[in-house]
């Protein structure tokens, strides 16, 4: 019964949507506040309308319904309650529903900001608008294409249980990270589709979703972290990113999200490439669309296949219809969104920005056809051609290392234009660390150039971020008298965004380091032919020796698992330096087997083992042997990453008014306050 | 003049780290370390012919140790590793490369990373141009203070204005 | 502005473009699920036979060429385990009517050489067997695994797709009925 009343819940969802998205353009039109007041609370309704939805589908996990399908497809009457309740995003129908619920989450968030303090209200109506249209739309699907709620005619005494790759703490917390992400990244595209509809010249649609641009930026940030992090320690493939067409949606989405973030600094503070700025912002929504439509409807089977639906085609015509309105509309402005200022010279940051959005975009590019390429050439050509992993690290990975490259230089650029003599000097510590560094590195053995070049690359620029932290305390020392940590701390607090902008700079070297360390200096093998009982071999610095293999209780009722026991030892001197207990979890219900990596080594050398077969009874087995060196690093990375996001976006209380820009031409907005 | 100096060269410098890093990619992959065994290795640039996304060293089916066996007895025989690619993609089509052929119905796709890179780059560099020839040339946005780097002096000015 | 029928043209350009790649993926997706039905014509392929493995049939073969005949196609593979159940039946079958214009053709799925042509001598199968080249003809069967039998009428007619090992009485009741046509 409740499980119905969060249908009909959500079908009233679905109403209020499409009543806000008449109804609030319909008072702007009208010039009738109360009718955009009407719109904004039912879309701020939307929020709770499709939690009780949640709540009722949550119900049905939780008694064990199995009249509902969706239940008997994600659990079963041995699942544990914590995975009952993250089972409703487990599968295709219900995470379309979890994915309306984050939504919504986002649109009454929107809807209940102060907007008479922010000062946007004549956006209002068209924010209300767009977000109700673009849920409404998911809301739709939902309901009609993928219903969760549906109910069989014969419900089964027991359900098939949760897909044990989803029973992991990475993959629980993954998807709702990247539906926040996507769904964040909606606040931004509706501003600007208001923005455009009120054919305004101003940046007021970017200051105002600044921080719901980097809020859904770095939810997406966190959420393809973590799903590295899955795949590394559940999916047994001895790596973190695999370039499956999953991976690479919202990777791709990324790819245009981080350059907009930049970009939309340019036109604030200097009033320029505001078509361009639209432009991102376009393509970053039609990305997360596209992304979407295309996993959803199963065109590319990928590790994460979801059921091929009828959804395809549904997706398809709201993909025109989106893309037509919006150019429609973009089109039409051109002219309003003219720049105010000329670019000095291309040796300033405006250049350089410049540069590394279309450096990331066509990175982007790069990404995006080669996960689309195999249903091309199976269309074009009748052969399935599959573009692996190869094809990407020689492609992206080049256009990555240069992106580095330029987060080292963008730095030193000031607005408008700066002296070729001053920027030369700024980078000479930089590059003298970096020269130490490798020299460093070739010394102790590290003698292939790529990874040498590309650890210079990285030294070069973690010096010259960290740098920029020193110049900024030396600088604010001068002026007071502030101890270090002090002045570090007022330094970020005065000018939030720009050290929180480089500490996510810092997290991203670190990462390389990690990507350059496991990607050029990873060693693998598998055992052939298989190793016998008490048998040793080596990999590396490590000697392995199998000592057996037993069974042993499985994590949840409904698996069996065969854990190996190695010892691992020193190659060069025999010491023992610890065991390895690598396992393989065998469903019988869902016909699945999983291989879990025995994780160990240290913090800068991983040893990842697989237990890959065994046989007679456990008197031989093989394994598959991951050493990577510096992987650690991602994580670390990963995390300073975040950390820069926190410092961007926490609120200081301001004691004083707001300041104005630093080199702004244009006097700030009165009244504003920095949002 | 100064501005299209600086734009040449910046618009090179970039071109150039692109092309040094697709030139010396290529080279990497050949100079990464290798496993001990050679079959490992191939196995390693073929598909898993019945799972998805995975490649055939990874692969601990039956399907998969058949192949991996049909290999290693090739390179028994003296094959070379490229000879055992073409042989399991003539039999089983090019979908079974992890890395699609750089000739023939493929090179389109290597190619379009790298016309894309270039294209956008001369489209960035027609922008800046265009957008400099808007307006007359404004003053220098950067007054230099006596004796001091311009680059620190406009830092101090930026951290004391901001509090 | 000067540049805007060219972007206008840019922008319709990508749509359409958009629009084709989807047009073309659904196409595919619906293609995906759509195997040559029972009653419609089988499709046409060239099957290159395995040597001993010809029973008097060219090393190539055209399915096109044996028209005239009863023909029985297998999907098998070395490595699947269910086709073991049904070998020795395909076997007894295909002796049982191989005078009386019944061929029997054993398709090869993913199979490297060796492995195929000892599972062959293991069930001392005598049928034309050969192998699928770039997995043409599975692809063009819609075939969603093995063992898959599709039986094939004198005219070349889809008359029955069997996705399970068959019994020795399962086959012969099917190639009866079609030699009774």
């Amino acid at each position: 019964m409740f499980t119905d009343l969060g249908h009909l819940s959500v079908i009233f969802a679905l109403i209020a949507c499409l009543y806000a998205a008449v109804v609030s353009p319909l008072g702007a039109q009208r010039n009738d506040d109360r009718l955009v007041q009407s719109g904004r609370l039912a879309a701020l309704m939307t929020f709770p309308l499709v939690l009780i939805g949640c709540l009722g589908l949550w119900y049905a996990l939780l008694t064990h319904d199995f009249g509902v399908k969706y239940v008997a497809d994600v659990s079963s009457l041995a699942t544990p309650i914590f995975f009952r309740i993250t089972a409703l995003w487990g599968s295709q129908n219900g995470s379309i529903l979890f994915w309306c619920l984050i939504m919504s989450a986002f649109v009454a968030a929107a809807m209940v900001r102060d907007w008479d303090a922010a000062g946007d209200k004549p956006l209002l109506p068209y924010v209300t608008m767009t977000m109700a249209l673009v849920l409404g739309f998911f809301l739709f699907l939902e309901l009609f294409l993928a219903n969760a709620f549906l109910r069989s005619d014969f419900p089964p005494q027991d359900g098939r249980g949760l897909n044990p790759l989803l029973r992991h703490p990475g993959m629980i917390i993954h998807p709702p990270m990247l539906y926040a992400g996507y769904t964040g990244l909606l606040v931004p595209f509706a501003f600007c589709i208001a923005s455009l509809i009120t054919r305004r010249s101003d940046d007021l649609w970017l200051r105002s979703s600044r921080r719901w641009t980097l809020v859904g930026w770095a939810f997406l940030t966190a959420g393809l972290l973590l799903g590295g992090r899955w795949a590394h320690d559940v999916l047994g493939w001895g790596g973190y990113w695999g370039w499956d067409p999953s991976e690479n949606k919202p990777l791709i989405t990324w790819l245009i999200a981080t350059p907009f973030l930049h970009s939309a600094m340019i036109q604030e503070k200097r009033g320029m490439f505001k078509n361009w700025n639209v432009f991102l912002m376009m393509l970053t929504f039609a990305s997360m669309f596209f992304g979407t439509a295309f996993i959803r409807s199963g065109l590319l089977t990928s590790v994460h296949a979801f059921a091929a639906s009828d959804i395809g085609p549904f997706f398809m015509g709201a993909m025109i219809v989106i893309l037509a309105a919006c150019a429609m509309l973009w089109l039409t402005r051109l002219d309003v969104l003219r720049s105010e200022n000329k670019l000095d010279s291309a040796f300033s940051r405006e250049g350089i920005f410049l540069i590394q959005n279309v450096l990331f975009l066509s990175t982007s590019f790069t990404v995006f056809i080669g996960t689309i390429f195999p249903i091309l050439s199976e269309a074009i050509g009748g052969t399935k051609i599959t573009v692996g992993p190869p094809f990407f690290d020689q492609t992206a990975g080049p256009q990555m290392a240069a992106l580095v490259a330029l987060m080292g230089m963008a730095p030193l650029l000031a607005w408008g234009k700066s002296s070729g003599a001053a920027v030369s000097r700024q980078m000479i510590v930089p590059a003298a660390f970096a020269l130490v560094v490798m020299i460093a590195l070739f010394v102790g053995g590290a003698n292939q150039p790529i990874p040498l070049l590309l650890f210079g690359l990285c030294a070069y620029t973690l010096a010259q971020t960290v740098m920029e932290y020193v110049r900024g305390v030396r600088a604010r020392m001068r002026g007071g008298n502030e101890s270090v940590p002090v002045a570090l701390v007022r330094l970020a607090q005065k000018n939030q965004r720009r050290y929180g902008g480089y500490l996510v700079h810092l997290g991203v070297v670190l990462m390389a380091i990690g990507v350059i360390g496991k990607g050029f200096y990873g060693q693998d093998t598998i055992t052939t032919p298989a190793v016998k009982l008490n048998e040793s071999f080596t990999v590396g610095d490590y000697t392995f020796t199998y000592r057996g293999i037993r069974p042993v209780p499985c994590e949840f009722n409904d698996c069996q698992t065969m854990q190996a026991m190695l010892l691992i030892s020193s190659a060069g001197d025999g010491r023992i330096l610890g065991a390895a207990f690598p396992y393989r979890d065998y469903y019988p219900m869902q016909q699945h087997t999983a291989t879990i990596p025995d994780i160990s080594g240290t913090f800068n050398n991983e040893v990842y083992v697989i237990l890959a077969g065994w046989d007679n009874n456990g008197a031989t087995a093989s394994f598959q042997v991951f050493i990577n060196p510096l992987i650690n690093w991602i994580w670390v990375g990963g995390v300073v990453m975040i950390l820069g996001f926190f410092v961007c976006f926490w609120k200081v209380p301001e004691r004083e008014p707001a300041a104005a820009p630093i080199t702004a031409r244009r006097p700030a907005p009165a009244g504003a306050p920095a949002k | 003049m100064i501005f299209a100096k600086t734009l040449r060269a910046l618009i090179c410098a970039l071109l150039g780290i692109l092309m040094l890093g697709w030139l010396t990619a290529n080279v990497a992959y050949a100079q990464a370390p290798a496993p001990d065994e050679e079959t490992y290795r191939i196995a390693k640039q073929l598909n898993c012919p019945t799972c998805a996304g995975r490649n055939l060293a990874d692969c601990p089916t039956e399907t998969c140790a058949q192949w991996k066996a049909e290999i290693k007895a090739q390179l028994d025989q003296g094959k070379s590793a490229q000879e055992v690619l073409d042989y399991f993609q003539t039999r089983f089509g090019p979908t079974v490369l992890q890395e699609p052929p750089k000739s023939g119905a493929t090179a389109p796709l290597w190619a379009a990373p790298v016309g894309a890179a270039i294209v956008f780059l001369i489209g960035a560099g027609l922008v800046m141009w265009r957008t400099s020839q808007r307006n007359p040339p404004a003053a220098p946005s950067t007054p230099q203070s006596e004796g001091e780097d311009p680059f620190v002096a406009a830092l101090e000015r930026e951290v004391r204005q901001s509090e | 502005m000067k540049s805007k029928p060219l972007i206008i043209a840019g922008a319709l350009a990508a749509i359409a473009v958009i629009a084709g790649v989807f047009v073309i993926a659904l196409n595919l997706v619906a293609q995906q699920g759509a195997r040559p039905a029972v009653g419609s014509p089988a499709p046409d392929f060239t099957l290159k036979l395995y040597p001993g493995y010809r029973a008097g049939l060219p090393e190539e073969i055209r399915l096109s060429d044996l028209r005239g005949n009863v023909v029985v196609m297998n999907f098998w593979a070395s490595w699947c385990v269910e086709c073991y159940k049904e070998a020795d039946a395909l076997e007894a079958v295909y002796r049982k009517y191989k005078d009386r214009g019944v061929i029997f053709l054993g398709i090869d799925y993913l199979d490297t050489e060796a492995p195929a042509l000892a599972y062959l001598q293991q069930y001392n199968i005598t049928y034309p067997n050969g192998i699928d080249l770039q997995q043409q003809i599975a692809r063009a069967y819609r075939i969603t695994g093995v063992p898959e039998t599709f039986f094939i009428d004198r005219d070349g007619i889809v008359r029955d797709v069997v996705i399970a090992p068959l019994t020795e009485a399962q086959l012969s009741a099917r190639i009866d009925k079609m030699l009774a046509d």
